[in-house]
């Protein structure tokens, strides 16, 4: 093809991209032209022009034509053609082109031709392309190509990969109960080189169902005893003096995913071929030899591990890896950590191990991060009683020059290491505080929380925890996670060490107020309530704890600034509550270590399933764990109690507390020890919940909710906010909250009022179910007779209306609320015209930011009288969203009843009028079952349908009458009406008299809304 | 300011390089090599790396390149440059790299005269030739006077005009040029349209002549109430005027008089922009249309507004057509038309365009389907090139020109006018 190399050759002369592109840009006018000529292209041409365009693409410009001419070459005869149409439908096309439904037939073609070759491109195109719907057409040719006699082995080997690929995206598409007899018989295949391509493919297959493809282990474990035993292997396989190092490597993988075989010669066997793999490996004459000997010494190792049912391979293996411990590639130092933590978290025996452990520690400090991390994960899983000092101590050491990735899984070994084996816990006080000095930032919350949880627990640490961390609090540079432990400790147990002289009250005070200002927002938290609790134990300090409250009342932070209020009303107008709502944290239940939870949620992330066993042992180490922590509890609780008996009494001198609050303080702690769920946190949450639903105050209940967010960040960024106004969720609820409170109005009776926050309560309710039907409609009613309320509401979206009537002109402006954490973009809110109204539309967000709230405004004037409202249109799109986006048409609450005004006219111009008109259509009279028979309650729904009740009209007191006068520009339409309550029957009978049939009726079926019961 | 000028040729080696300031690494033009010239990136004249700055023109295989670290004019840069470059031409021809290797004395001499520490200072060719030579004789020993004539002009109030030049026959050429600006909607509403004109000069004088210029402008005009009301009706506003530094600016502002003593040679008097009553020389009434998504027919038909005596030649139209375009049909009541693929427009040449008179060109622009139908072609604007010789966009006339010497010669003064298009572009 001369033309093509020509152009290519053109375009690298090129010196400029500019230039380059001119010349792009003129070749493709030239091709276009060609393609649009109507005689026919000679085959040769249009393969000429298709690699053309590929080479352009290829150079990154855009083609968005000869798509069609590049899949006509695909079912052109001459190979060549063919195989520059699979190249560029393979470039062009991905699974989601429209193309591929034409490729497909063609694809098929192939498949199902008798030339090889036309078959080996039709599977790389499918490979290489893949897509839902080719899957699902081709599959079952390719699986046929497969187990087929007669195909050739290289199409063979492309068909399993090409399966393989299909498989990994659309894995339903293999069912192993069909699968896994037929792929057992491919194993017989003798070439190994279709063998290592079925392999892959098994691979993936047997991840997904090890125990629908257990036939294929039978035949697996006699194809590597072929390999090995029998060096039944033809000369082009050998590598470097290897026998087919990457079929062992896969079966020796593959034979991973399944247990011990329960034929008992087949696992002889088995055991056979791992005895001679590990007694051989020995020697090397090269690199690429040693390399492939010790990949296949490896997977072996890993499969004995995994097996585990052979001491003496296991023996064998454990020998093996501790001599490769002090090899002297990188790699294979690597794997053997790597298989040394599989080894250990399998086997009990680690003594073997034990004895090469400065070698482990040693590798902490090589180059290489990886190798740090699995002699990290190695010395976590070789630690017990024996040498725990010294591996947590030889970690604190490494924890001084670690790197930053490191650190933070490095930190919380060590804190679950020194838990775990702590023999005193004066030792585990001591190495948490050395790590959160060596390490602070790496130390998440949830390690200090244990902490704190621990010295809560062990009533024998408390002394030795205060008096420790006060001192460390003592040094300047002291971090903020010591300071956040020494807050809420000294503020438990700080009354432990008030006697001596150098910690006194007084000390410890002006200690955490020093450290106050220079602390984020979550430290000063705990550093207040820590006060609070000094407050109530320490009178001396009273006066100075008091006075720091209020200097921070009108704190800048709302956080802070709630808290100090809350704390300095709470000590000074509640004396009484306050002991009770600063008791001594009671011992926390027990629950699963936070900690361990995390590392084993780290290890699910990382292992791949082969390593099933990991998690079973871990579950059993969680075991033995919370044993540790529970050593003293017993004796704890008993003397705890004993300890609130005295504190009691010594607040009992103070200030005399009623009985009431004695029996409150023990059904708190009664409900304390039911409360078993959650996080820790979740119990210093539920202690302040408690003490503050004690107070019975309902203004500090609903406050309460911003106390239990002691510690949580996100929650206090949420919650703190509440003061400023600023938090776009308030604004949506806000307007939720609208529908309560301006949906009533001030001539609403106090009945009327009960029975709308009754109804509006049970709406909140619902908001959070999910959107039905009924209750939007039931909004679109309550919108109906209220000037502003909530249109619409989901999950996601919020939708509320505020409007305003003026005869005909009316105001309205529409929010659009975001309720969840992604932006809605093209956000399109259309309104289509209308005849009767005439719209004025303000101008429509596109754009919806993520918990904010879009407001709309439209303005509209009333032509003609009208029954059916307008409607809007909503349409967005949204990331977070199931479906991306999101449409929907919403009536507008704009109806005849809005452009009502009340009307007062004398009873006898009344039965004037009303005489008048008789008969539908002008008049509409109903009979029905009413939603309430109470008058006031009817009056107030019909002046919030705007229409004016005529006192003096009608003596009957059950028989209220009413007036009004529709505005539109054209014209205005009169009404008249008369409701007849009977309050014994629960009926209503309405009578509706306008001189417009269309405003009759809209009116009827208003009122119908709002009065009939369903 | 400047910190450095250097000649680079194309494969990125340094052929000249003068530093003004030392706030620039020695191996700037390496870093200038890798990522401009190596990058292909040369389309867009300033490249910025970092805190340094780039702004090179390119001269036949050279680049000529100014560095800086500041925040520069860069369009005093430029300006430099493009004088520069004509400084040069004026000493040694047309510019290239073996032009500059063989002159690089003599560009260094010129470099440390126009240059001083980054700040241009004088770049008069007249005056730079008086002290810079091409041939590297030494100068007389008694050439004390010559010197002190050398320092007079150098620093003296006319800088640009040697005293003792003669001509033995005096003339004047004075070039109107204009450039007419326009952007018209497709239903024919001129939606922005603006006339750049710039006077350029020819002076050929001895002595030291002094000039006065004047044009029909509006506030001259309106200040000598004596003239009539004729000329009042065809005076034109003048924004934007600016002038070369011979004009008396003074003099400008207090009478609105061009009153100038003239470089020798060609420079541009004064450059002005108008932006009422542009009279356009070409109206332009579009129609295309799209007929499905497989072809496009377009009608151009195009009148000369201007008076019958006159016309227009090189007139060029081109119409955009979509990317897609496969091939088209034309047929024109004048000149030839061709689709032109890099410029993805069909280009319609005219050669000479009579006044008063119409014509149109009907085209028929086949597509080839794209895979993404729905991508729709954005219908770029129709633009024209053309120049009108005689006429002036603005309405702009040369009132008067008058030579003041002190041997009172008379010198034969030429007045030419032409419009020319600028970004001239009608909506479709």
């Amino acid at each position: 093809m001369k033309g093509l190399r020509n152009y290519i050759k053109e375009l690298r002369k090129c010196s400029t991209k500019e230039q380059e592109r001119q010349r792009v840009i003129k070749e493709m006018a030239h091709i276009r032209q060609q393609f649009k000529k109507s005689s026919g292209l000679s085959g040769y041409d249009r393969k000429k022009y298709v690699a053309k365009l590929i080479y352009t693409y290829m150079n990154g410009y855009e083609i968005d034509f000869g798509y069609i001419e590049a899949i006509e070459l695909l079912g052109s005869k001459k190979y060549s053609e063919k195989r520059i149409g699979y190249l560029a439908v393979a470039i062009f096309l991905n699974e989601n082109s429209e193309f591929v439904k034409l490729i497909i037939n063609s694809i098929d073609k192939d498949l199902r031709s008798d030339d090889e070759k036309f078959q080996c491109l039709g599977l790389t195109a499918i490979a290489n392309i893949g897509g839902k719907e080719m899957a699902e057409s081709l599959t079952s040719q390719v699986q046929k190509l497969l187990v087929a006699v007669n195909t050739n082995r290289f199409v063979r080997k492309k068909a399993a990969l090409c399966l393989l690929r299909l498989f990994r995206k659309y894995p339903d598409l293999m069912v192993s109960s069909e699968w896994a007899e037929r792929c057992a018989t491919l194993m017989n295949e003798p070439d190994l080189g279709v063998v290592t391509s079925l392999l892959s493919l098994f691979l993936s297959l047997v991840a997904k169902d090890p125990d629908g493809y257990l036939p294929i282990q039978e035949k697996a474990i006699n194809a590597l005893a072929r390999v090995v035993l029998d060096r039944d292997v033809r000369p082009d396989y050998i590598y470097h003096d290897v026998l087919a190092p990457w079929v062992q490597v896969k079966l020796l993988r593959l034979l991973q995913y399944w247990p011990s075989p329960k034929s008992k010669s087949v696992s002889k066997k088995l055991n056979n071929v791992l005895n001679h793999i590990l007694s051989t490996g020995k020697g090397g004459r090269d690199r690429n030899h040693i390399n492939s000997t010790q990949a296949i010494l490896f997977e072996a190792i890993d499969l004995v591990i995994q097996l585990g049912n052979s001491r003496s391979l296991m023996k064998d293996s454990t020998k093996k890896l501790l001599e490769f411990l002090s090899s002297k590639d990188l790699n294979v130092r690597y794997l053997t950590l790597n298989s040394l933590t599989h080894l250990m978290i399998v086997s009990e025996d680690t003594s073997n191990v034990k004895s090469h452990q400065q070698q482990i520690i040693n590798a902490l400090n090589e180059n290489d991060i990886s190798i740090k991390k699995r002699a990290l994960d190695l010395l976590y899983f070789i630690c017990d009683h024996s040498n725990s000092r010294e591996i947590v101590g030889e970690l604190i050491k490494f924890l001084q020059v670690a790197d930053h990735e490191i650190k933070d899984d490095l930190v919380l070994k060590i804190a679950i290491l020194a838990e775990r084996f702590a023999t005193d816990f004066s030792w585990y006080v001591d190495v948490i505080l050395k790590v959160i000095r060596l390490a602070g930032d790496s130390v998440s919350d949830d390690i200090w929380y244990r902490v704190v949880r621990i010295v809560t627990n062990n009533k024998s640490l408390r002394n030795y925890a205060a008096r420790t961390l006060f001192h460390t609090m003592q040094s300047p540079k002291c971090h903020e996670k010591a300071i956040m432990v020494g807050a809420f400790v000294l503020g438990e147990f700080g009354a432990v060490i008030a006697k001596k002289e150098n910690s006194s009250p007084q000390v410890q005070f002006a200690l955490l107020k020093s450290k106050f200002h220079s602390s984020s927002r979550k430290t000063k938290s705990i550093i207040l309530t820590a006060f609070l609790k000094m407050r109530v134990r320490h009178q001396e300090i009273r006066d100075k704890i008091d006075s720091f409250f209020k200097t921070h009342v009108s704190s800048i932070e709302p956080e802070i600034q709630q808290r100090a209020v809350e704390y300095s009303t709470l000590s000074v107008n509640f004396p009484n509550l306050l002991p009770v709502a600063c008791e001594p944290m009671p011992p926390f239940p027990e629950k699963e270590n936070a900690l361990l939870k995390r590392i084993k949620e780290q290890q699910e992330d990382t292992m791949d399933p082969r390593a099933w066993s990991l998690q079973q042992k871990s579950t059993e180490e969680q075991e033995t764990t919370s044993k540790l922590e529970t050593i003293d509890k017993e004796k704890d609780t008993g003397e705890d109690e004993k300890e609130t008996a005295k504190q009691s009494k010594l607040i009992d001198d103070d200030e005399d507390i009623p009985q009431e609050v004695l029996e409150a303080r023990k059904r708190e702690a009664e409900q304390m020890k039911s409360n078993q769920s959650g996080g820790i946190m979740d119990d210093i949450m539920s202690i302040d919940n408690n003490l503050m639903n004690q107070t019975g105050n309902s203004g500090y209940q609903k406050s309460s909710q911003q106390l239990d967010l002691i510690t949580d960040p996100t929650n206090i960024s949420q919650t703190g906010n509440t003061a400023n106004n600023q938090n776009p969720q308030n604004d949506i609820d806000e307007l939720r909250n609208l529908d309560i409170t301006i949906g009533m109005g001030p001539q609403n009776s106090q009945n009327n009022q009960e029975n709308l926050i009754g109804d509006s309560g049970m709406l909140l309710t619902d908001a959070e179910e999910k959107m039905t039907e009924s209750r939007s409609r039931l909004l679109f009613l309550r919108l109906c007779v209220n000037p502003a309320g909530v249109l619409f509401e989901n999950d996601f979206l919020q939708i509320g209306i505020k409007s305003e009537y003026h005869g005909p002109v009316g105001k309205m402006m529409i929010f659009f609320g975001n309720k969840t954490d992604f932006p809605f973009t093209s956000f399109h809110a259309h309104i289509p015209p209308v005849p009767f109204l005439k719209f004025n539309v303000g101008d429509a967000p596109n754009l919806v930011r993520p918990k904010t709230q879009e407001k709309m405004l439209i303005s509209f004037e009333c032509q003609e009288e009208f029954g059916d409202p307008p409607t809007m249109n909503i349409s967005l799109a949204c990331e977070g969203l199931q479906d991306k986006g999101f449409k929907s048409i919403f009536d507008l609450p704009i109806i005849p009843n809005k452009f009502l005004e009340p009307v007062n006219i004398s009873a006898q111009d009344f039965f004037g009028k009303w005489r008048q008109i008789s008969g539908p259509p002008l008049e509409s009279q109903d009979v029905f079952s009413a939603v309430t028979v109470n008058l006031t309650n009817i009056a107030s729904i019909i002046s919030g349908i705007k229409l004016g009740i005529l006192p003096a009209v009608d003596q009957n007191p059950n028989n209220i009458v009413i007036a009004g006068v529709f505005c539109s520009k054209k014209k205005q339409v009169g009404i008249l009406g008369r409701v007849e309550v009977s309050q014994v029957k629960k009926m209503i009978k309405l009578t509706l008299k306008t001189p417009s049939s269309t405003i009759t009726s809209a009116l009827r079926k208003i009122f119908l809304s709002q009065l009939q019961a369903n | 300011m400047i910190s450095a000028i250097t000649f680079i040729n194309e494969k990125g080696s340094i052929l000249i390089s003068r530093m003004y300031r030392e706030d620039i690494p020695k191996n700037f033009a390496e870093s200038f090599r890798i990522e401009v010239i190596a990058a292909k990136e040369i389309g867009c004249p300033i490249k910025q790396m970092e805190d340094t700055i780039f702004m090179f023109q390119r001269i036949s295989n050279i680049f000529i390149v100014a560095v800086t670290k500041k925040n520069v004019n860069a369009a005093l840069v430029f300006e430099f440059l493009k004088t520069l470059v004509s400084v040069l031409e004026s000493y040694f021809g047309s510019v290239n790299e073996n032009s500059i290797r063989n002159n690089f004395s003599l560009i260094y001499e010129i470099l440390d005269e126009t240059i001083d520490f980054g700040y241009p200072q004088n770049s008069s060719t007249d005056i730079l030739k008086l002290y810079i030579n091409q041939e590297n004789f030494r100068q007389d020993k008694d050439s004390a006077e010559t010197a002190k004539k050398i320092a007079i002009k150098a620093t003296g109030v006319i800088g640009w005009r040697k005293d003792d030049i003669f001509y033995p026959r005096n003339e004047l050429f004075l070039d109107v040029i204009e450039s007419v600006n326009l952007l018209m909607s497709n239903s024919g509403n001129v939606l922005k349209s603006d006339v750049a004109g710039v006077i350029v000069m020819k002076s050929q004088l001895s002595g030291m002549p002094e000039c006065k210029l004047g044009l029909n402008d509006k506030v001259a005009i309106e200040e000598q109430t004596t003239k009539t009301s004729k000329a009042r009706d065809s005076a034109i506003a003048l924004d934007d005027c600016t002038f070369h530094q011979c004009v008396k600016l003074g003099k400008f502002d207090s009478d609105r008089t061009i009153s100038f003593i003239p470089p020798d040679g060609v420079f541009e008097l004064m450059k002005y922009r108008t932006t009422e009553n542009v009279m356009l020389p070409f109206k332009v009434m579009p129609v295309v249309k799209e007929q499905g998504g497989s072809t496009v027919e377009a009608k151009v038909t195009i009148r000369a507004e201007f008076s019958e005596k006159l016309f227009a030649s090189k007139v060029v139209i081109r119409i955009p057509v979509p990317k897609n375009t496969a091939d088209t049909k034309t047929s024109t009541t004048i000149g030839r038309a061709k689709y032109d693929p890099t410029a993805e427009a069909i280009v319609w040449r005219i050669k000479r365009f009579p006044g008063r008179t119409e014509s149109s060109i009907n085209a028929e622009i086949n597509l080839i389907r794209g895979v993404d139908s729905n991508k729709t072609w954005s219908r770029p604007p129709i633009s024209m090139d053309f120049q009108v010789p005689m006429y002036t966009s603005s309405g702009l006339r040369v009132r008067f020109l008058k030579v003041f010497e002190k041997s009172n010669y008379e010198a034969v003064k030429w007045v030419r006018y032409i419009t020319k298009a600028g970004s001239y572009q009608i909506r479709i």
